[in-house]
C-alpha cells in the first residue's frame, strides 16, 4: 500500500507548495500507520481507528465555503476522545485543499484495501464520506480547474482525487448506485 | 533500549522531541527488523507521555521523518585521550561547519576519531524514515487482543492532523532551500512506494 506521487507545481504560492509537500510526506506516514494498524487489529476492534480516520478525512475533504470547524457532532466526539480543539484554519488556496482531499481519500482507500476489505467495520460511513464530502470536493475541484484557478498541476491534483475516489469506492464491495453515480460525476 | 525507556520513562516522556532525537539512529536504521524493534521500544514512551507532551512529540516525529538531511559518522583516524575526546565531542555538537572544525583540528595537531557530517539523504533512507515513523506510530496505537490501546484516541486525533511548523523569520533564500527540501522529501517519500505509483498522475 502506498500513495501516488505528489502534485506540486509552479502555479502555487510558496506557502501552499510547502504545505502540499509536507502533506504528501505526512500522507505517506499515514498510509504506513493505517496499514500497520489494520494488519494488527481485527474487525470489531478497530472501530475507533475508522471513526477517527473518516472524521479526519471528512474534514480534509472540505473545500470551499464550508469550514472544518462547522462539523459540530464530529468535533465534540473528537474533543471527548482526544481532549483537543481543532484549531486548523481553512486554507485559502483551492489547490492545497484539492491535494489535501486527494491524500485523505488515499489514506481511506489504503485502509479499505488492507486484506481485501477485511478490516472495514461498516461500509456505510465510507460511502457517506464519498457521496457527501469527496464528490462535492470533486465538483469544486472540477469547477476550479475549468475556471483555471488550479493551473496545470492543480488539474493533476483533481485527477488524483478522482482516481482515489474511484479506488475507495471500488473495493471490495461494489455498491452499484454509488459507484455509477461516482463514475458519472467524474467522467 | 526497552529497559532504558522503561526505567527512564518519566524523564524521557516529559521531553519527547529529545527522546526521539536520541533514538533516531535505530528508528531510521536500514534494516527493517531493527526499525521495528526500535519502534516497539519507543512506542512505550509515546503511550506513557503526558497529554501536554504529545503534540510536541508528534510534531517532532513528522519533522524528523520529512527531513532531507542526515547526520552520518565518518571515521577519520585514531581516538585521542578520553578528556580530549569529551572536549571535542562538545565542540562538534556546537560546530555547524564540519570542514572548518577539521581544519582547526589539523592546525592544532589533534586527530579525532569520528566526525559528524550532514548530507542529503537518498531515496532509500527517505523510505526508511517514513516507514520508521509509521511503524512507531502504529506500535504506539496497538493494544492487546488485536485491539487498540486505551491511549489511541488522543494520539490518533493528533497524528491524523499534523501541523507544519513554520518560521516567519525565514528569509527568501532560506525559504527557497526549505521549499526545495520539502519537495524532495515529499517526492521521494511517496513516489517509490508500490501499489499506487501506477495510479498517480502521468
Amino acid at each position: 500500500m502506498g500513495c501516488a506521487r505528489p502534485v506540486i507545481g509552479c502555479h502555487f504560492t510558496r506557502e501552499t507548495r510547502v504545505q502540499i509537500a509536507f502533506n504528501d510526506a505526512a500522507s505517506a506516514i499515514h498510509c504506513s500507520l493505517v496499514d500497520g494498524l489494520a494488519k494488527h487489529t481485527r474487525r470489531g476492534n478497530c472501530a475507533l481507528m475508522w471513526r477517527q480516520l473518516l472524521h479526519a478525512s471528512s474534514k480534509a475533504a472540505l473545500i470551499g465555503a464550508e469550514s472544518p470547524g462547522s462539523d459540530d457532532e464530529d468535533d465534540s466526539e473528537s474533543d471527548d476522545n482526544g481532549g483537543e480543539h481543532d484549531e486548523e484554519a481553512v486554507p485559502e488556496d483551492p489547490a492545497y485543499a484539492v491535494a489535501r482531499a486527494a491524500h485523505a481519500a488515499g489514506v481511506v482507500a489504503g485502509a479499505v484495501e488492507c486484506y481485501g476489505g477485511a478490516r472495514v467495520e461498516d461500509y456505510e460511513p465510507i460511502f457517506s464520506l464519498l457521496t457527501h464530502k469527496l464528490l462535492p470536493a470533486l465538483e469544486v475541484s472540477r469547477t476550479a480547474a475549468a475556471a483555471g484557478e488550479l493551473g496545470e498541476r492543480g488539474d493533476a491534483a483533481a485527477g488524483l482525487l478522482v482516481r482515489r475516489c474511484r479506488l475507495t469506492s471500488s473495493k471490495p464491495v461494489l455498491k452499484a448506485p454509488t459507484v455509477s453515480a461516482l463514475e458519472a460525476r467524474i467522467r | 533500549m526497552a529497559r532504558i525507556c522503561k526505567w527512564l520513562q518519566r524523564q524521557l516522556a516529559s521531553d519527547l522531541p529529545l527522546a526521539l532525537s536520541m533514538t533516531r539512529t535505530l528508528r531510521r536504521h536500514r534494516q527493517q527488523h531493527v526499525r521495528l524493534f526500535a519502534a516497539q521500544a519507543v512506542a512505550f514512551l509515546l503511550r506513557a507521555a503526558p497529554d501536554a507532551a504529545i503534540p510536541a512529540g508528534i510534531a517532532a516525529l513528522f519533522e524528523e521523518a520529512t527531513a532531507s538531511t542526515a547526520v552520518v559518522i565518518v571515521k577519520k583516524g585514531s581516538l585521542p585521550s578520553a578528556a580530549d575526546g569529551e572536549e571535542h565531542r562538545e565542540e562538534k555538537e556546537e560546530e555547524v561547519d564540519v570542514e572548518e572544525d577539521d581544519k582547526e583540528m589539523a592546525a592544532t595537531g589533534l586527530v579525532i576519531a569520528d566526525v559528524e557530517e550532514v548530507r542529503d539523504i537518498n531515496d532509500r533512507e527517505i523510505e526508511n524514515n517514513v516507514d520508521g515513523a509509521g511503524a512507531l506510530l502504529s506500535e504506539a496505537l496497538k493494544g492487546a487482543a488485536h485491539g487498540l490501546h486505551s491511549r489511541a484516541p488522543r494520539l490518533l486525533s493528533r497524528i491524523l492532523r499534523p501541523r507544519l511548523t513554520r518560521s516567519e523569520d525565514d528569509d527568501d533564500a532560506e525559504a527557497a532551500v526549505k521549499l526545495g527540501r520539502a519537495y524532495d522529501v515529499a517526492a521521494k517519500a511517496v513516489d517509490g512506494r508500490d501499489g499506487w505509483a501506477v495510479l498517480g498522475p502521468s
